[in-house]
């Protein structure tokens, strides 16, 4: 462990301007405490965020970030960690960029497997715009765009990456920095594609969705008799949100056997940034038939 | 028409027939026989039925461009003779098959013109060899060589060379369906050589397509990282790529869409390796806000767009340069950008290791034009063409903190008068950096100021006037005081430059100004060129002379005319001197 002095330099310089008691605040400690558990040094860590207000957390760490475009963090990600896969590479989005924006490519990075980490700031809501439904906002959710309520059901985070293959699955809750902290730590060396699903209280937007309602109803599956080991048993699992009644956090299923697509790169070529691109002939090719 | 001892072979039929693999056979020999090829394609968008055609010019002088007219006519189908009938010029030969065009047709004598047919059963010699049509194709291409008085020793030996892996077997049987085939033309038609040409001196050289080149260039830039999505006609560009993967260290990923692909390629540049991304016009629309986000995080990105007829799914497999305006002007907001149209298989090799450089020295987005035309099409790329001329030059790069000063806070967008910042890669051992699509200071956190905007904004824009040290003047082809000047950029290039040649015939003195490096314009280097004008024609594959309109803009230049064709098809030389010849004189 570091010293508490180390610690203090990865709060930095420029400071979050969420608003006051925002849920981000706890997944930002959370993953701050894991990274600076998981000793890596800031250089070799990448933060890819979303656009929102959960992917501004890139520009808040001393780690190095990069903010990409709404929806995009997760391509924008696999292609850093493509090209250095000694990098250690985070998305940081919300439920807008992540499950509305783009959908298509969270669920394609699960069945590609590639090895990166994404934390899913699931509020519900879309904050930053000011309050408008979410892909995960409860049915009846009245905003300024479903001034009658929403008639959508919502999309259920862990579920669907189960059905795309993801090989690590995970909730947890940012009022519980602690056990949030340690999924993260699990989801960073998991040597795949890692979903954690935060539940995130919006204090601003959601007054349903708050630390409250949350903290009546999360348990952690490691009280219960439960094995990460099965998909069928996750989905089930994982299918306890949508009566609104109980929220199981913890490690969904984890399956560590599957080869992550690096580790199918890195069976032909070392990192893409440690070759040298001098001097190549291609000479061959001109020949060739 | 005169055949200035060149010619056309066309050979067309249905899609999955073999048209295209027998114009690489043909292509093969004509190498052989040491003269020059320039092979061209069209097709439409389906995979199997649809009516396949491929053109192979060939001549004992350089050729780098398609004509509109067949000497030769290999017909598969009775589609294809009806199709064609009509562009084989005096003195042609169709050669068919007789088993499927069941009318004879000996010999077509109009008022000037006379052209000759040659019934061959192709498919019934091949089933007689290997009970299957098979052999049909072979049967066709030594039926050309009886009609061309070309000895069958070089068809013998490219057999031997394609069939090598497969087996003797196949090769015995192509073998003899080429003696047979060649034998029962001899045998059915004498007197019928209308065209021998003997074995030329053409300097070595080789027969790529233009997505080969890029695909060849981008490798000798050391791209290591591409992702794109599949998308006529810019795919053959990644297949090429995906195809020496292995070989080269490079990782080519298909993506689910091409948004995906270039974020992909943007982070992979972000990271540090050169990385491309390439589609046609539809792609590259989904890929315009990612163009933007490269943009403003100074992310060095390369982008090859390989146009075809727009707009929307529009005509797929034809070509077009209507993409222009696009993609000078795509993504919202104001960034530097660079916009290459290289005009042939060498420019295209070169130009895309010229984008890689560009992209990384001023860390921008650099797209590169081509069309469906080029990409497709088999070029003549000299062997003795220097293909280590251009080096590789990544810019000033970062590598750890010890490089800067002790203590020192690094700032990934330091403002510099050539508003380049030294560039450093995540994994820099001991600096962590922020960057990001908001607008940011120095040190890329978020900032709003009004004046810290604009200073960035400047900065950013800077080095789009920087880089024009490294933006060369147009190419200038022939008789520097022309009567007329033919302005062409990107794929028009050799259409006009032999456009020149036949107005040249006809007294008349012009000359070509080709652009291949079109945005940012280096007007100081290139005004005098455009003031020595003295009639000027714009040559351009669009509706609305898009590039014509952006000489207005940038040199206040009108030219006489605007040439413009958006049928789906290149320009053609002839075409180009005759509407010249009839509206300017």
């Amino acid at each position: 462990m570091k010293s508490k002095k180390d610690l203090s330099q990865h709060y930095t310089q420029s400071t979050p301007n969420w608003c006051p008691g925002c849920g981000n605040y706890g997944i930002w400690v959370a993953l701050k405490n894991a990274l600076q558990e998981l000793k890596l040094p800031a250089h070799k860590v990448v933060l890819v965020g979303d656009i929102g207000c959960s992917g501004k957390l890139a520009y808040w760490t001393d780690y190095n970030g990069f903010a990409g475009l709404h929806g995009r963090s997760i391509p924008i990600a696999e292609g850093v960690k493509m090209a250095n896969s000694d990098l250690t590479v985070i998305v940081i989005g919300g439920d807008g960029g992540l499950l509305g924006e783009g959908l298509q490519h969270f669920l394609h990075a699960c069945r590609r497997n590639v090895n990166i980490a994404v934390i899913l700031h699931n509020n519900q809501v879309y904050g930053l715009t000011t309050g408008q439904t979410s892909p995960t906002s409860d049915p009846g959710y009245q905003s300024s765009t479903t001034p009658e309520g929403s008639y959508e059901t919502p999309l259920n985070p862990s579920l669907l990456a189960l059905t795309a293959q993801a090989t690590f699955v995970s909730a947890g809750f940012a009022g519980n920095t602690t056990h949030l902290s340690q999924i993260i730590k699990s989801a960073i060396l998991h040597p795949g594609f890692a979903l954690v699903d935060v539940y995130q209280p919006c204090v601003t937007y959601n007054y349903i969705n708050t630390y409250e309602y949350y903290s009546k109803r999360v348990y952690d599956i490691t009280t219960t008799p439960y094995k990460p080991d099965n998909r069928f048993r996750a989905m089930k699992k994982s299918m306890e949100i949508e009566g609104g009644k109980k929220f199981p956090i913890g490690i969904l299923f984890q399956d560590i056997d599957k080869p992550s697509l690096q580790s199918n790169i890195q069976n032909r070529s070392t990192p893409l940034v440690k070759q040298s691109i001098q001097n190549i002939s291609v000479k061959s090719l001109f020949e060739q038939d | 028409m005169k055949l200035k001892n060149e010619f056309v072979i066309a050979i067309a039929g249905k899609a999955g027939q073999g048209v295209l693999s027998m114009g690489d056979f043909i292509q093969h020999i004509v190498q052989n026989l040491g003269l020059y090829s320039f092979v061209w394609v069209d097709y439409p968008s389906l995979i199997k039925g649809g009516h396949n055609v491929v053109f192979i010019r060939i001549s004992d002088n350089p050729i780098y461009t398609p004509v509109e007219y067949i000497n030769y006519l290999i017909a598969l189908d009775a589609e294809s003779v009806e199709i064609h009938w009509d562009e084989i010029v005096n003195q042609g030969v169709l050669i068919y098959d007789s088993d499927v065009v069941k009318k004879a047709i000996s010999q077509k004598t109009t008022k000037d013109q006379v052209f000759f047919g040659v019934g061959v059963p192709f498919n019934s010699i091949s089933r007689a060899i290997n009970k299957s049509t098979r052999y049909a194709n072979t049967v066709a291409i030594a039926t050309l060589h009886y009609v061309l008085g070309w000895e069958l020793g070089v068809y013998a030996k490219v057999l031997d060379k394609k069939f090598k892996k497969k087996s003797q077997q196949i090769i015995d049987d192509n073998i003899l369906a080429m003696k047979q085939g060649y034998e029962y033309a001899q045998d059915n038609y004498d007197n019928i050589f209308v065209h021998r040409l003997s074995n030329g001196n053409a300097k070595p050289y080789y027969s790529i397509n233009g997505s080969q080149a890029l695909a060849f260039g981008a490798i000798k830039a050391g791209v290591k990282f591409t992702a794109a999505y599949p998308m006529t006609p810019a795919t053959p560009i990644f297949d090429h790529l995906a195809s020496n993967a292995d070989k080269y260290g490079i990782i080519a990923k298909q993506a689910e869409d091409e948004i995906s692909a270039i974020c992909m390629t943007v982070g992979a540049s972000y990271a540090g390796a050169r990385a491309l991304t390439m589609s046609s016009g539809g792609g590259f629309s989904l890929m315009v806000e990612a163009v933007g986000l490269a943009g403003i995080t100074e992310t060095p990105l390369v982008v090859v767009n390989a146009m075809r007829g727009g707009p929307s799914t529009g005509l797929p497999t034809k070509t077009e340069q209507s993409d222009l305006r696009f993609v000078l002007h795509a993504s919202q907001g104001e960034f530097p950008r660079v916009v290459l149209a290289p005009g042939d298989s060498v420019e295209l090799y070169q130009l895309i290791q010229e984008a890689f450089n560009l992209a990384e020295l001023y860390q921008l987005p650099v797209m590169l034009l081509t069309d469906k035309y080029l990409a497709t099409s088999q070029m003549i790329f000299p062997k003795d063409t220097d293909l280590d001329a251009i080096s590789i030059d990544r810019g000033i790069l970062i590598n750890s903190q010890k490089e800067l000063g002790s203590g020192e806070k690094y700032a990934r967008y330091m403002f510099t008068k050539d508003g380049v910042s030294p560039r450093a890669l995540p994994g820099a051992k001991g600096i962590a950096f922020h960057s990001g699509s908001d607008e940011h200071n120095e040190y890329g956190e978020i900032c709003e100021d009004s004046q810290n905007r604009v200073k960035m904004m400047n900065k950013r824009m800077q080095k789009e006037k920087s880089l024009l040290s490294l933006v060369p003047k147009p190419n200038l082809y022939g008789n520097s005081n022309a009567d007329i000047t033919l302005i062409s950029w990107g794929s028009t290039k050799w259409a006009a430059i032999e456009a020149v040649e036949i107005l040249a015939e006809h007294n008349i003195i012009a000359n070509v100004i080709h652009f291949n490096y079109i945005y940012p314009f280096n007007i100081p280097k290139t005004q005098p060129l455009l003031n020595k004008i003295k009639r000027a024609v714009v040559v351009e594959n669009n509706a609305t002379g898009q590039f014509a309109g952006l000489l207005k803009q940038y040199f206040n230049f009108e030219p006489e005319h605007s040439l413009l064709k958006y049928d789906g098809h290149p320009f053609y030389p002839a075409e180009i001197a005759k509407i010249i010849r009839n509206q300017m004189f």
